[in-house]
């Protein structure tokens, strides 16, 4: 028989993701690896981040999503759309296993899926179709532009911090003010970050048109 | 300013923090350094924020280690009997070196155990089961005493050999 390797970001076809799963179901840990590389991605960064809030804990849910993938692949029949609609279903599950557990522990996880506007990953919505680098675009676009409408003080408390990573003690020190200070800015900027991100109008997604562009104004304007 | 380091309204931007404002902020940066719970409205937004920079990029190193505790986990026994050549799976020569053994086992049972008891004793020879016939037709037992007592005398001195001290 013969033995595909995939290597790490070589995307096999829907018939080679049958053949993939039926190898798997046999026990074949290669073909099981070349799925996980496929579908691994994609339910870490639209599934399980924006529904933990946590990239560790979305890690240990990518695991167990995994883990619970492994164990009922062989009662997996073959369908249509491959593999990705039941790994998808197992995320989806498995991150409200995670939030049940936290709830328990007093460890709660802020999610954040509802914020993701037309990148939220509900089925075939418009957001599913794009690939990473247009999700990566269009986030930065509209960060960007939320960013803009707040003022220069929270916009530099908001980069040091949460886009730079740096410590409350250098952004303190680099915005001149006590930490204590500076953590109730930064608390106040993130909160304004969201305001803004709620009431700014949903960006276009690439390659859709603008409600307001100027080629629809133009074709309104002919049709009439 | 108050005692724990915070400031008032220029510095903070906005109206001097509450007390419970301040406690919401020490909360959030503790959070955000992975102590506690932050409030859920501000934990969200930040995630979303950093979640922006990458839309969620899982690195290859943290996939790797994810893969490798999901294969690390599962049972040894279930990989990949039916993709392994004939020559590779462990049943292969493990079926028939079984086999072997159990044989070789039976044959070293066979050779060692005892022998049946009595089986190296004499046998009535021809002479006494003829005189036994004749007897039986009415011959007299003469003949037949001799032959009983010639092996019974055979019969006797094996057990003797056998049982000697």
């Amino acid at each position: 028989m013969e033995r595909a390797c995939y290597p790490r970001g070589v995307d096999p076809g829907p018939d080679d993701e049958r053949a993939l799963a039926l190898r798997a179901q046999r026990g074949d840990r290669d073909a099981f690896a070349a799925l996980y590389r496929r579908h691994a991605p994609r339910l870490y960064a639209r599934i399980l981040v924006p529904r933990l809030g946590d990239r560790s804990a979305a890690e240990d849910a990518l695991a167990e999503t995994f883990r619970k993938a492994l164990e009922q692949l062989p009662g997996w029949r073959p369908h249509p759309e491959g593999l990705g609609p039941w790994l998808t279903r197992i995320a989806i599950r498995e991150a409200a296993n995670v939030h049940r557990a936290r709830t328990r522990t007093g460890r709660s996880l802020a999610r954040f899926d509802a914020l993701l506007g037309p990148l939220r990953e509900e089925g075939d919505g418009p957001g599913a179709a794009l690939d990473r680098r247009q999700r990566e675009a269009w986030l930065e676009a509209r960060r960007e532009a939320v960013m803009a409408a707040l003022s220069p003080r929270y916009r530099r408390a908001l980069t040091l911090r949460l886009l730079e990573e740096r410590s409350r003690a250098e952004c303190a020190e680099l915005l001149e003010l006590r930490v204590g200070t500076f953590d109730v800015l930064l608390l106040r900027a993130v909160r304004g970050f969201r305001r803004e991100w709620e009431a700014m109008e949903a960006s276009p997604l690439p390659g859709t048109p603008s409600r307001t562009s100027t080629m629809d104004v133009e074709s309104t304007e002919e049709g009439a | 300013m108050s005692d724990d380091g915070t400031a008032g309204a220029d510095e903070a931007q906005g109206p001097a923090p509450s007390a419970a404002e301040e406690a919401e902020a020490a909360a959030f940066a503790a959070a955000l350094e992975g102590r506690g719970d932050a409030p859920e409205d501000a934990a969200a937004a930040a995630a979303l924020l950093r979640y922006s920079r990458d839309a969620g990029a899982l690195d290859d190193a943290s996939a790797a280690r994810v893969l490798q505790a999901v294969l690390g986990d599962a049972p040894a026994s279930d990989p990949v009997a039916g993709e392994r050549p004939w020559w590779a799976r462990p049943w292969t020569f493990l079926l028939p070196a079984g086999v072997g053994l159990a044989v070789a086992g039976a044959a070293l049972v066979l050779t060692l155990r005892p022998g049946v008891p009595g089986g190296d004793l004499p046998l009535p020879d021809v002479a006494l089961l003829r005189a036994q016939a004749r007897a039986a037709e009415g011959a007299g037992s003469g003949e037949l005493d001799e032959a009983l007592t010639t092996y019974r005398g055979a019969l006797h001195r094996r057990l003797g050999e056998r049982y000697a001290p």
